[in-house]
């Protein structure tokens, strides 16, 4: 190893740094929105009671594609979406989609308030106590919505606001 | 108006920037001393310039003019005056202008100080220093500028980030900068004396105060940040391991090496192109920290927005890289170390262990700290490297630093004898293993903290010895030129460099004294009504009431606890949630129960409905060690300031 | 190099330094408290990353998500769960993104060899550099001084270094 070796070492370090800053500041992902472990498996079951008392399971609903929505009522990007996944819900329903929204880390009131205030209309329904719905699908922030295939497997998650195309795609594909 | 003053200064400290470059370019090429003086007197105007800009925008936010759209977003009327003053460096900005005004009264004092003296290089330094200016002053008024209006003007501000709205936000930021931008000095030197090819150890010489001050501040800088973080974040702990944090340490790490590693050239003339590297790679470092921590491309705590300056930052470092390096590699034939007929142990070789292990150092928090980037780019992974990947790595190196930091004093230049070498280290290390055997089996701890102890109390056994003996071989065996013995207290400041270098090491031992109760550390958390009492360690927490009060700006809501110590007088203290008028989530504020040995760190989760409240504890021995080491850096880095080398004494070039 | 009266001060000197760095340690070792499960709890989720707030643990965050974090490891414990098969169930909901550390296993061990690598290689060059400088540079014997020379060298110290 002679002085040559060494510089020779030393630059390749320097453009490596160099490399991945550019890579970071360009191609990489926002370091903060963390993909789903869950694509392309099977969707965790759950069974749920909504808000008006109906009971509702994800294996009873095998053979139609699922909008899983999570949801808090202190959270600002859910009023955002929260007309775009009704008017979805209005026209998808009746063509065979189911879409439910899962209120998280919120007090029963809150919810309601803010499922009048928004008027929803879709399956409504707490979370349990110990929160293990979000935590089965890995939900990291609210609103996460995750697209579940006829066959009960996880499409895809998006994170934030969800917006119209994304579930007109997803759906139009699927019916 | 005054605004508009302030973005025209800027704007003439950026002609000024450019127009000293070449004029000192025309001057050394034309060899004309007129225009190079020229090209001096400029940067003085350029740095009254950015201090009138600087200044202007203080005012902007004194008077709340949220007509500039940098006011609006970082201040609001309710906001204390004093944090109206530092809300300046709040964000980016203004931070930059800060950067920028310390870079140019740098600058100022390089042409004040060096008058008479280093003409064969000053001309090629201020023309490194005033490179660095204009990248800075084009960022400022191209792509970050502080003075931007916004129409139509909003009647309050957005409010300052309740985070910074503490005391640590007035001496963390300027302190840290102090030290970033000061070894842009020893830098521009450096590359100056490359440029002019001028390549003997004037640069090493020169700038020895200027690389002390520097380390101490971006020491200062990041122990300050770690006291804010401890007492903000409210969550026990002082250092997280946070890119941003590991971008401050790494230029520290590399500044530190650089420390010491000149002293083998004034001493030996050795390791002159390490030197250049390490100083080098100490500036593109605290670049790159700045890149990491404004461009966003790493997650972090810091909630700096995302800007859009990183290209130009990126650029800045690419050049700066390439241009440094290479000239490196033209010049190194020229940079010829003495040949060293040395012994193994000596100080020549611990000071090369010493960069060895900090060069480690900082290769793994910049690989750890960039990892999940490669992850995702190499692997499509998306992986998390936080403080248990780097304390499982960083540990390990601190300890042998350590022990290496306590041998160094034992060793000479050049060759040490082995037999009282021996000697010297059997007891020191014989000490520290029953010392910490005894502490480690009586308070069951694991082997980590038996390895740091003992390096702590080796390397803190020799130091105190070796300060001892330093004053006493002055005041017992030595004799003033008069052949008086010197006195005690004259003994005291004899001998400077050696003191100062043993009172920092001295706090380098306290600091790890203080990481060693990391490994002690409880927690608990409990709910409990007004009136109700709960126990935990030594203490007993009595719940007295419910606090609610108005402080400045912000409305607390807190409990008021007593604490009990069985032989001590019970203390009042009151962790509350306090309520910013412009956030709309509460912040945390942590009560701490300081004892010379331990924090009872309190903090509020919650207050319920029903009138209980719900408190996190924890107990966090040797705490306060970290901070007192501050103390030690200080006045050791004033022993360290006040020695001149001998061969600048009478020198003048 | 020291008369005896001095040595004595100085080993009393390194008595007391010895008893201080005892004392300093003593008060840490209080008695743990007797609450295993939170322990347990607390450390399984220092473990986690907060998917919220991200630059802190699960332990170290009040955030709504790690709150039930923390309750479902409370939960899965009571139920006998072993930590391997909670951080599990947690890297199939969320990733490896969730660990704060990375498993060594495939792809992570880049990032864990590669200190170690540089540590191994630089240490091997340095040492193989530093003994073949001793072995090439031996220095000649030196003749010990005698005691004449020794007060002479010890003068001529004191006369220069009164700094």
């Amino acid at each position: 190893m002679n002085r040559k070796t060494y510089f020779a070492l030393g630059i390749l370090l320097g453009c490596g740094i160099l490399v991945t800053m550019i890579y970071g500041l360009f191609f990489a992902s926002i370091p903060n929105e963390i993909p789903s472990a869950q694509i392309g498996k099977k969707a965790h079951a759950f069974s749920i009671t909504t808000f008006s008392g109906q009971p509702v399971t994800l294996e009873g609903l095998k053979g139609k594609p699922v909008i899983l929505n999570f949801w808090a009522s202190w959270c600002v990007a859910c009023r955002q979406e929260a007309h775009i996944l009704e008017r979805a819900h209005q026209r998808y329903t009746p063509q065979g989609a189911v879409f439910i929204g899962i209120a998280i880390n919120d007090t029963r009131e809150a919810s309601l308030a803010f499922i009048r205030r928004f008027g929803k209309t879709y399956l409504l329904a707490p979370d349990d106590k110990t929160g293990s719905i979000s935590l089965d699908y890995g939900v990291t922030a609210v609103p996460e919505t995750f697209l579940i295939d006829k066959q009960g497997f996880i499409v895809k998650k998006v994170l934030g606001a969800v917006d119209r195309p994304t579930i007109e795609d997803f759906l139009n594909a699927q019916l | 108006m005054i605004v508009d003053i302030g973005y025209y200064a800027m704007l003439a400290a950026m002609a000024l920037a450019f127009y000293s470059i070449i004029a000192t370019i025309l001057g050394i090429s034309k060899n004309n001393q007129n225009l190079i003086q020229s090209g001096k007197n400029s940067l003085l105007i350029m740095f009254l310039m950015v201090l009138a800009a600087y200044l202007s925008l203080t005012y902007a936010f004194a008077s709340d003019d949220f007509s500039v759209r940098f006011v609006a977003m970082h201040s609001s009327t309710d906001l204390p005056f004093y944090y109206k003053l530092t809300a300046v460096w709040g964000g980016m900005q203004g931070s930059l202008l800060l950067w920028q005004m310390i870079l140019g009264f740098f600058t100022a004092v390089v042409v004040m100080r060096y008058r008479t003296t280093n003409h064969e290089i000053l001309p090629h330094t201020m023309l490194v220093l005033s490179l660095i200016s204009l990248f800075l002053l084009f960022l400022l008024v191209g792509w970050s500028n502080p003075f931007t209006r916004i129409f139509p003007v909003p009647a309050e501000g957005r409010g300052l980030n309740p985070l910074l709205q503490n005391p640590g936000m007035v001496y963390h930021p300027p302190s840290l900068y102090l030290g970033y931008v000061g070894f842009s000095v020893p830098f521009a030197f450096a590359l100056g004396s490359l440029l002019r090819g001028k390549l003997d150890n004037n640069w090493i010489l020169t700038t020895r105060r200027w690389t002390l001050f520097s380390w101490f501040f971006l020491t200062l800088g990041i122990l300050l940040g770690a006291n804010w973080a401890y007492i903000e974040l409210g969550w026990g702990g002082y250092w997280a391991w946070d890119p941003v944090e590991n971008a401050s340490l790494m230029p520290w790490l590399t500044g530190t090496a650089f420390l010491h590693s000149v002293i083998v050239q004034e001493k030996r003339n050795g390791l002159k192109i390490w030197n250049m590297v390490l100083i080098f790679s100490t500036f593109l470092l605290s670049i790159l920290g700045t890149f990491i921590t404004r461009s966003g491309v790493l997650g972090s705590v810091h909630a700096f927005s995302r800007s859009n300056i990183g290209p130009a930052f990126l650029v800045f470092i690419a050049v700066v890289f390439v241009f440094s390096f290479s000239l490196l590699m033209y010049r190194q034939s020229r940079l010829v170390s003495e040949s060293r007929s040395v012994s193994f142990f000596c100080k020549e070789n611990s000071f090369l262990l010493n960069n060895i292990v900090f060069l480690v150092m900082t290769f793994t928090v910049l690989y750890g700290t960039v990892f999940p980037l490669l992850a995702e780019g190499l692997a499509d992974k998306k992986l998390s490297i936080q403080a248990p990947f780097f304390n499982s790595i960083m540990t390990p190196l601190a300890i042998v630093m350590i022990i290496l930091m306590g041998v160094t004093h034992l060793l000479g230049w050049k060759k040490t004898s082995t037999g009282p070498l021996i000697k010297n280290l059997a007891v020191p290390l014989l000490i520290a293993i029953v010392v910490m055997l005894l502490l480690t089996i009586t308070a069951g701890a694991s082997w980590q903290f038996f390895l740091l102890g003992l390096a702590a109390v080796f390397a803190g056994y020799i130091v105190i010895i070796e300060f001892v003996r330093s004053t006493r071989i002055r005041s017992g065996h030595r004799q003033e030129s008069d052949g008086a013995k010197p006195s005690f207290l004259r003994s005291i400041i004899l001998d400077k460099r050696r003191k100062g270098g043993l009172i920092i090491h001295l706090g380098i031992v306290f600091f790890a004294i203080g990481t060693c109760g990391n490994f002690f550390n409880q927690e608990t958390s409990f709910t409990f009504a007004v009136g109700e009492s709960k126990t935990f360690g030594r203490y007993t927490l009595v719940f007295q009431k419910i606090d609610r009060f108005q402080e400045r700006n912000v409305r607390n809501e807190g409990i008021a606890i007593e604490v009990r110590q069985t032989g001590k007088t019970s203390r009042k203290i009151t962790p509350v949630k306090s309520f910013y008028p412009t956030s709309p989530q509460p912040m945390t504020e942590v009560a701490i129960h300081r004892t010379l040995l331990e924090d009872l760190y309190v903090s509020l989760s919650s207050i319920n409905q029903d009138g209980t409240a719900t408190v996190v504890v924890y107990i966090n021995p040797m705490v306060n060690f970290i901070w007192a080491s501050m103390v030690l850096f200080l006045i050791g880095i004033l022993y360290s300031l006040s020695y001149k080398p001998a061969q600048l004494r009478n020198v003048k070039t | 190099m020291f008369a005896a009266p001095n040595r004595l001060r100085m080993n009393a000197v390194r008595i007391i330094l010895a008893l201080l760095t005892l004392t300093i340690f003593l008060p840490t070792s209080s008695i743990l408290l007797g609450e295993d499960l939170e322990d347990q709890v607390r450390d399984i989720s220092h473990k986690l990353r907060c998917p919220t707030c991200q630059a802190m643990s699960v332990k170290e965050s009040e955030a709504g998500l790690s709150l039930n974090m923390k309750n479902k490891v409370r939960e899965m414990l009571e139920a006998g769960s072993s930590e391997e098969e909670i951080l599990e169930f947690f890297v199939e909901r969320y990733g490896e993104w969730i660990l704060r550390e990375p498993p060594k296993k495939g792809f992570n061990l880049v990032l864990w060899l590669a200190p170690l690598i540089l540590i191994l290689v630089i240490g091997f060059i340095v040492i193989r550099t530093l003994l073949r400088k001793t072995r090439t540079q031996k220095t000649p014997p030196v003749t010990p001084l005698t005691a004449e020379e020794q007060t002479k060298i010890e003068k001529d110290l004191n006369r220069f270094q009164s700094d």
